[in-house]
């Protein structure tokens, strides 16, 4: 790993009034290499998302308290200017959103779109523009670019829109790529193509990218390294080889099982009991304890950090599968 | 777009028979008759069969309503009862009023309708929000002859500034060609006509258009403050686009198409609904004389106006869905595309 493009440090998403004031996400850092793909796992619910957001600033408007710090290729992110920031996003970060169809104004041509981030961030004109989103989509593979460039989001099928998608978060050259559920709203046999396009994008332009995504099988096919996040918390971080080989987090090895479709004796897919704890009920211990098979007193009283585990980090009292409930 | 201007015209005569049956019929339930205006109380007996019998008021109703019907789908309104002019030629002489009318309400309505509502929905929970919700909501509140009435005394009693009623002063020469002021000013090389029209238009047009601009002030300021929540707002924000750029070619573009549809609706009703301020203005258009028509039974006029009323309806909402369709993309193609 050589200089890294983005690092975090103890980031923390807050939401609501002062006073009862809701952590999202609690102190997470992390960081991104050039070429490097990052994906952060996790459930609905577990900060994935405000994470994401963060990065860019883009959930302050609707009223996310962001510490901690974000440094993007040295720059620090928080402390920018309103005009810095403008200039950051597309142009330092760019996002891919879940749901092209919602994600891209119905009102206007998919050319246009990918246009205008090219016309807000340079000194280029329109027809020059609209000369460059055509590129773009050839690049991602849009078939009849030309054309395509001249329709409207809901005239083209929807992994052509999310190739839309993807030419409009690459048309200001951006370091750094976050991709949140990219191929959520997506049948499966697109999914594949889609990812296939970001890994192939990602790596040869040497962009980093975040890949936020719920799908262990989505991870396991392009990410170089994993963060699990559960709780606004990271419980573990592994090259994904290592993670997949010797999982250390009971989570982790909680979510593996229930990705897949092995049925237990009673032909039940397998699933996590419970479910998450509300942000204002996690208590001082592990915040997965209530649902975990291997918690003990310990894990319900004090919080587990992240420590370094074999290959990879866990924030697990018992990372080795010793403890109460372990078989 | 071409099939539906056809289906939508095809059905035009059946909302329009419609309409007649329902003025007729209407009509008719009211008590009281032309005859009764028209014959003093001190005309013989056979004098009133004569008037009776002149209008047609002798022959049963299923036959009236024949007579009515054939005449209509040869596009002949009949005479007024009092009068004995043209309906036709008496709508030709109001019916522009009311469209100037209308227009200028229009105008008044979506200058501070919209300007308003944009303002406040830019930024919600602000105190300029707060005062023009309070102002929006007195006005959709205030009963349109009670303002109009208020503008009467304060700019023409108090101050004396412009006039309270009427179209033009009656002093002007004015021989109507198309009935339009406007027009006709440029036809007869009368720029003089101008001021003294725009004088009179400007409190029943200021009446009606600030009366309507409440509702429509309130929901410009709801779709916009609906569009900034969609996440094709969050991706122009992400693309670096500036604040209002993305006010204007993101959120604007995309709210204007509920706009685009009150505004065509309101201006249908104030076609229709104008009646009031025409009144309280003594505004020579089609309302007033369809109220003029129902007080004295003077059936035909009351008919032809109620018509004429329902197709300019009928036109105005097919032009606001056909904007509705241009504007919105989704819309623009023929289904099955």
């Amino acid at each position: 790993m050589n200089v890294p493009l983005l690092e975090v440090e103890a980031l923390s998403v807050a939401f609501g009034a002062p006073g009862a004031r809701l952590r999202a996400v609690e102190g997470i850092s992390f960081s991104v290499a050039p070429g490097e793909i990052v994906a952060l796992v996790g459930e609905s619910g577990s900060g994935k998302s405000a994470t994401a957001m963060a990065l860019a600033r883009l959930n302050e408007e609707q009223g996310a308290v962001i510490d901690g710090r974000i440094r993007l290729r040295n720059r620090d992110v928080l402390s920018m200017s309103a005009a810095d920031l403008r200039d950051l996003r597309g142009k330092g970060i760019a996002m891919v959103f879940q749901d092209a169809m919602t994600a891209l104004n119905p009102c206007e041509t998919i050319g246009d779109q990918i246009a205008e981030a090219i016309v807000v961030h340079e000194s280029t004109g329109w027809r020059a523009a609209r000369a460059r989103a055509v590129d773009l989509l050839t690049e991602v593979g849009l078939p009849e670019p030309a054309r395509r460039a001249r329709l409207y989001p809901h005239e083209v099928s929807g992994g052509q829109r999310q190739r839309a998608m993807i030419a409009l978060a690459l048309a200001c050259d951006p370091g750094l790529l976050v991709a949140d559920e990219p191929t959520t709203a997506l049948d499966v046999t697109v999914q594949a193509q889609i990812l296939a396009l970001l890994s192939e994008t990602v790596h040869r332009r040497g962009m980093g990218m975040i890949l936020i995504t719920h799908d262990l099988g989505v991870v396991a096919g392009v990410a170089d390294r994993v963060m699990v996040i559960y709780a606004g918390r990271i419980v573990e971080s592994a090259p994904v080889e290592t993670l997949f080989a010797n999982t250390r987090h009971p989570y982790t090895r909680d979510l593996i099982a229930a990705a897949s479709t092995e049925r237990d004796d009673r032909g039940y897919l397998t699933a996590i009991a419970g479910t998450p704890p509300r942000l204002d009920r996690r208590g001082a211990g592990c915040a997965y304890a209530p649902r975990c098979r291997r918690a003990s007193d310990k894990c319900r009283i004090e919080r587990p950090m992240l420590e370094a585990r074999s290959a990879g980090m866990a924030a697990c009292w018992h990372p080795d599968g010793t403890g109460d409930g372990a078989a | 777009m071409t099939a539906e201007i056809i289906r939508r015209v095809a059905f035009l005569p059946v909302t329009l028979f419609v309409v007649a049956t329902l003025v007729f019929l209407a009509l008719r339930a009211l008590p009281g008759s032309t005859v009764d205006l028209l014959a003093s109380q001190f005309a013989t007996a056979g004098l009133r069969d004569q008037l009776i019998a002149e209008l047609g008021l002798d022959q049963p109703l299923w036959r009236q309503y024949l007579i009515y019907l054939s005449e209509l789908v040869r596009f002949d309104l009949g005479r007024s009862f009092i009068t004995g002019k043209d309906v036709s030629v008496m709508v030709g002489e109001t019916l522009p009023v009311t469209i100037e009318l209308a227009v200028a309400s229009l105008i008044v309505m979506v200058l501070f309708g919209l300007m308003t509502g944009l303002a406040a929905g830019a930024r919600p929970g602000s105190w300029l929000d707060g005062t023009l919700r309070f102002i929006a909501m007195t006005l959709f509140a205030l009963p349109w002859f009670w303002f109009g009435i208020i503008l009467i005394l304060v700019f023409s009693l108090w101050l004396g500034w412009l006039p309270a009623f009427g179209r033009l002063p009656s002093d002007v020469d004015y021989q109507a060609v198309t009935n339009f002021v406007l027009i006709d000013a440029v036809i007869l090389g009368r720029p003089d006509l101008i001021g003294p029209w725009l004088a009179h238009l400007t409190l029943p047009a200021l009446t009606v258009g600030l009366t309507t601009s409440g509702m429509l002030m309130r929901l410009a300021r709801s779709g916009v403050i609906e569009t900034s929540t969609m996440d094709f707002v969050r991706t122009a924000r992400m693309k670096g686009t500036p604040g209002g750029r993305i006010f204007f070619r993101h959120i604007l573009r995309n709210a204007a198409l509920g706009i685009l549809t009150v505004i065509g609706l309101q201006f249908g009703a104030m076609l229709g609904g104008s009646v009031i301020a025409e009144v309280v203005f003594g505004y020579p258009g089609i309302g007033r004389m369809m109220i003029d028509a129902v007080l004295t039974r003077d059936y035909a006029v009351a008919q032809g106006a109620a018509l004429v009323i329902a197709t300019l309806y009928v036109f105005v909402n097919l032009a606001t869905d056909l904007t509705y369709r241009w504007a919105d993309p989704r819309l623009r193609r023929e289904p099955g595309r």
